[in-house]
Order: structure tokens, then C-alpha cells, then sequence
């Protein structure tokens, strides 16, 4: 016998599940710390990465005036500088990731705790009908 | 106002219908505009240029996810940078490899707006991509918006030095190198443009989040007022020449765009024909979600007017009768509830809920407060 209440819940479970609920069922398989710092580490690389690739621009744009001055220079205060700025870039990256992905985690927590009481409440339906 | 509510309507009704064959075929428009814009702004790999080429590359994009439509006009500059001279190449690489490490990473749905903001340049209305952005995205936004602004101003830096490129012997590579880097880091125009969209995303996503009457439109208009403002200031500041007779034209169009993008598109709830399965211990089921189309129907109030000398002589009715029948007055409410909360004043339409037509093996239909029998 069919139930249109329970089959409309269905409906909705399975709309969920082959759209917003997939990504979020990904997110909730993680421990919020282990969400969190796998994408600041992911954010880090992307950023050293990045960082690599800007200071090597940099590198081959000032070339001559870098090779004619390397004698004179102060290589420890100009890696230091260079250090410097890796770190303020990397860190300020690392906390935004983590401020964004503690938004995202939180959001699909909630939003999978709504479909995990959906789901209860269709387990009832069946349980219910079966008694009869 | 009626008619154009009815269009809305009747677009939505075609989309949710069609919505398999409608979207494959914008996304085909928008890689073959892009790819098309690409080769003509650049064209330096004459076998890019191929119209055959583009069109298979066009034709790729209508299927896979949007994101590939970015990275195919990502490569297809790239290639003509090299065509042109390698080391154009490498900055152009490296530049789109950290907007993608840095800033996609957060939001890569809005990597659209890259391939859209050099198209809406290349159709003098720039104006309307922060617009459209605050209206529809958030405050991140700003960065896809300001990270279309390079990638245009970069092409065009090129495509108008080209010829200074080819002319540097290949022994000047850093000088090439050195060139493409000044023209970008030292771009003031494209400095207060990225500041002028920046301020104009955040300003018109605060005003429309603002819980009062008409917050899109006045978002819209402060948006355009501000843009227009900053780069006037900037063009002050800087001297960049930016011209005020394409300026204020373009604004004014782009503010016109985003309104009719606004009603057409970003109030409306293009709800997707959806298509489930699932089974349990009984049955297999095969669900087909069909979006519930309604348009409220304006209500007709008669009124009645009693004139003292009718009331006393018994036949205010008639004349009450007689009255309305000419002049039908038309109520603009809507039972159906607000749908958008910045168009005061015009008939609404109810806001489509999801809904979701239940067919199973025993050819039953169902419907609920959100579903419509079909």
C-alpha cells in the first residue's frame, strides 16, 4: 500500500541527497578539527605555492639589478624579509581558510542534523504503518 | 507591469520544462562569445582562430560543468600569449595560477564572472558586473569581480602592445618579462577600476540585505552612483583619462540591465524539474518533481458609491451598480504574500515553492501543500 506522506518525505530525502546533501555528507564524515585544518593545510600549499610563484616573477623581473648587486647585498636581512613575508601571507591566508571553513562546517552540521531528523521521522512512518 | 509578470511566468514555465536542452545551449553561447572574443582580441595562434576549433571547444563546454568554460578561455589566452612571446606566456600562467590557488579556491562557482567581465568590457557596460554580483553574491564577490578587471586589463595591455612584443629580439627576454609586469602592476586605470567594482559589490550586497521597501533599487542606484563616483575621483587622483561621455552612458545602461536582470532573473526561483529515485522493502519509485507554476490572478474589487439622492430614493443600488460597472477598480494585492521585498506597489506573484509530483509504478499522482498534480 502506498503512503503519500512517507513518499513525499522520500522525495525530499532524495532531492537532498543528489544535490545540496551530497557535498554536505562529505563535510560530515570529518571531525570538525580534522575539516578544518586538512583545508587550512590544503589553503597553506596553495598559498606557498602561489607565493613561489610571485617571488620568482619578482626574481627574474629585477634579475640584473639582483646579479650585479648580490656582492653588496645583505642576503641574511633580504631572506629574512622575504621570510617575512611568506609568513604574514601564508599565516593571513591559513586564518581566513579557517574562518571560512568553520562558517561552512557549522552550516553543514545544521543542515545535515535537519535531514538526519527527517530521516528518523520517515523510520517512524514505517514503523507506524507496520503496527497496523 | 501584468504583461511583463506573465513573461516572467512564461519564461520560468519554459525553463523548468526545457531546463535539459536551455541550459546546455547557453553554455554553449557563452564558451563560443567568450572563445570568439578571445581570437578576435588576440588571434596571434592562427590555429586557434579556426572557427571549427572553437566551435568543438564550444561545444564541449555546453556539457561539462562551467568551470570548463573558464579554464578553455583560460588556455585559449594563454596559447596566443605564447604564440605572441613565451615570456608573455609565463606571467599570464603564473597570474592565473594564483587567482586560482588564492581565490577560487573559496567560491570556484564565481569563476564565471572572469570569463564574463572582459565580454561586458568588450560591450563598453562593465558597470553591471559588480551591480549583478552585489545583487547576487556576497561581499567575496568583489574579488571575482576585481580579478575579471586584470584579466582584461592584461589582454588589452597585449593586444595593444603586441607589436612592441614581436619587436624585441628574443635575446630580450626580461626586458619582455620586465614589460608585461610594469604594464600590470603599474595600470592605475585598472587599479581604480578594481577599487571603483571592489566598494561598488560591498555597497549594493549591504544596501539589499537592508530589511526596507525598494532595497534592491536603491542598491542598484547607489551602486551606480558610487562606481561612478570613484573612478571620476580616481580619473581626479590619477589622471587615467577616463572618459566621461562612455562613463555615464554606460552606467546608465548597466543600471538598466541589472533592473531587468533583477526582475527577470535574480527574484525569480528558477525551481529545476527534478528527477528521483529510491526504493524501499515494497517498491522501486521513480519520482519526477515538476516546479508548481502559479500567477496570481489580480483581484477585482467593485466599489460601491451611494449618492445621497439615490440613498433617498431607494435606488442606490442601481446606481451604485451602474457606477462600478464603468469604472472596475483593480486591487494590486496579492494574497499569495511577498515575493521580493524591494517591489512595493506592483501586483505580485506568488513565490514558487518547490514542488514535486509523486508518480510510482501504480501511476498515482500526489500532491501537497508544494506539489501540483500533472
Amino acid at each position: 500500500m502506498l503512503n503519500e506522506e512517507r513518499i513525499i518525505l522520500m522525495t525530499r530525502l532524495a532531492s537532498y541527497e543528489a544535490g545540496e546533501g551530497k557535498k554536505n555528507e562529505t563535510i560530515g564524515k570529518y571531525f570538525r578539527s580534522d575539516y578544518i585544518g586538512v583545508q587550512v593545510v590544503k589553503s597553506v600549499i596553495g598559498a606557498s605555492i602561489a607565493f613561489v610563484l610571485m617571488f620568482g616573477l619578482y626574481l627574474l623581473y629585477d634579475l640584473e639589478t639582483l646579479m650585479t648587486e648580490i656582492y653588496k647585498m645583505d642576503l641574511f636581512a633580504f631572506a629574512k624579509n622575504i621570510l617575512l613575508l611568506y609568513a604574514g601571507m601564508v599565516g593571513g591566508f591559513a586564518v581566513l581558510t579557517y574562518a571560512v571553513y568553520a562558517y561552512r562546517y557549522n552550516r553543514a552540521r545544521k543542515s545535515l542534523r535537519n535531514y538526519y531528523n527527517n530521516l528518523r521521522r520517515l523510520h517512524s512512518l514505517y514503523e507506524k504503518n507496520n503496527n497496523y | 507591469m501584468t504583461n511583463l509578470l506573465e513573461i516572467k511566468e512564461l519564461i520560468k514555465r519554459i525553463y523548468s520544462k526545457q531546463e535539459v536542452f536551455i541550459l546546455p545551449v547557453l553554455k554553449f553561447l557563452l564558451a563560443l562569445v567568450a572563445l570568439l572574443g578571445v581570437n578576435r582580441q588576440l588571434g596571434y595562434m592562427s590555429r586557434l582562430n579556426s572557427l571549427p576549433i572553437v566551435l568543438i571547444v564550444a561545444l564541449l563546454s555546453s556539457f561539462l560543468p562551467l568551470g570548463f568554460t573558464v579554464f578553455f578561455s583560460g588556455a585559449f589566452i594563454l596559447l596566443h600569449f605564447y604564440a605572441l612571446a613565451p615570456e608573455v606566456a609565463l606571467v599570464g600562467f603564473c597570474l592565473f595560477l594564483v587567482m586560482v590557488l588564492l581565490f577560487f579556491r573559496f567560491s570556484p562557482q564565481d569563476a564565471v564572472v572572469v570569463v564574463l567581465m572582459p565580454l561586458c568590457f568588450g560591450l563598453r557596460i562593465p558597470y553591471v558586473m559588480p551591480l549583478a554580483m552585489g545583487l547576487v553574491g556576497t561581499p567575496a564577490s568583489a574579488v571575482s569581480v576585481c580579478c575579471g578587471v586584470v584579466v582584461y586589463y592584461l589582454t588589452h595591455f597585449i593586444s595593444v602592445n603586441a607589436n612592441s612584443f614581436r619587436a624585441a629580439d628574443a635575446g630580450e627576454a626580461t626586458a619582455r618579462l620586465r614589460m608585461v609586469i610594469d604594464g600590470i602592476l603599474n595600470n592605475k586605470e585598472m587599479l581604480v577600476t578594481m577599487a571603483a567594482f571592489a566598494f561598488t559589490v560591498v555597497v549594493v550586497y549591504i544596501i539589499r540585505r537592508l530589511s526596507i521597501d525598494h532595497s534592491w533599487t536603491i542598491a542598484m542606484i547607489a551602486g551606480t552612483i558610487l562606481n561612478i563616483v570613484i573612478l571620476l575621483m580616481g580619473d581626479l587622483m590619477y589622471d587615467i583619462n577616463i572618459s566621461v561621455v562612455a562613463l555615464l552612458p554606460g552606467s546608465l545602461i548597466s543600471l538598466g540591465l541589472a533592473a531587468i536582470l533583477q526582475f527577470f532573473v535574480f527574484s525569480v526561483d528558477y525551481s529545476r524539474t527534478e528527477k528521483v529515485q529510491f526504493e524501499d522493502d515494497e517498491y522501486y519509485y521513480y519520482v519526477k518533481a515538476v516546479p508548481k507554476m502559479t500567477v496570481t490572478v489580480p483581484e477585482k474589487t467593485v466599489k460601491r458609491i451611494n449618492t445621497p439622492a439615490a440613498r433617498a430614493s431607494g435606488r442606490g443600488e442601481n446606481a451604485a451598480s451602474r457606477t462600478s460597472s464603468r469604472q472596475p477598480s483593480r486591487s494590486s494585492k496579492s494574497s499569495a504574500g511577498r515575493n521580493n521585498p524591494g517591489r512595493g506597489g506592483v501586483p505580485r506573484v506568488g513565490r514558487q515553492a518547490p514542488s514535486r509530483t509523486i508518480s510510482t509504478q501504480n501511476n498515482e499522482n500526489y500532491e501537497d501543500e508544494d506539489y501540483e498534480e500533472i
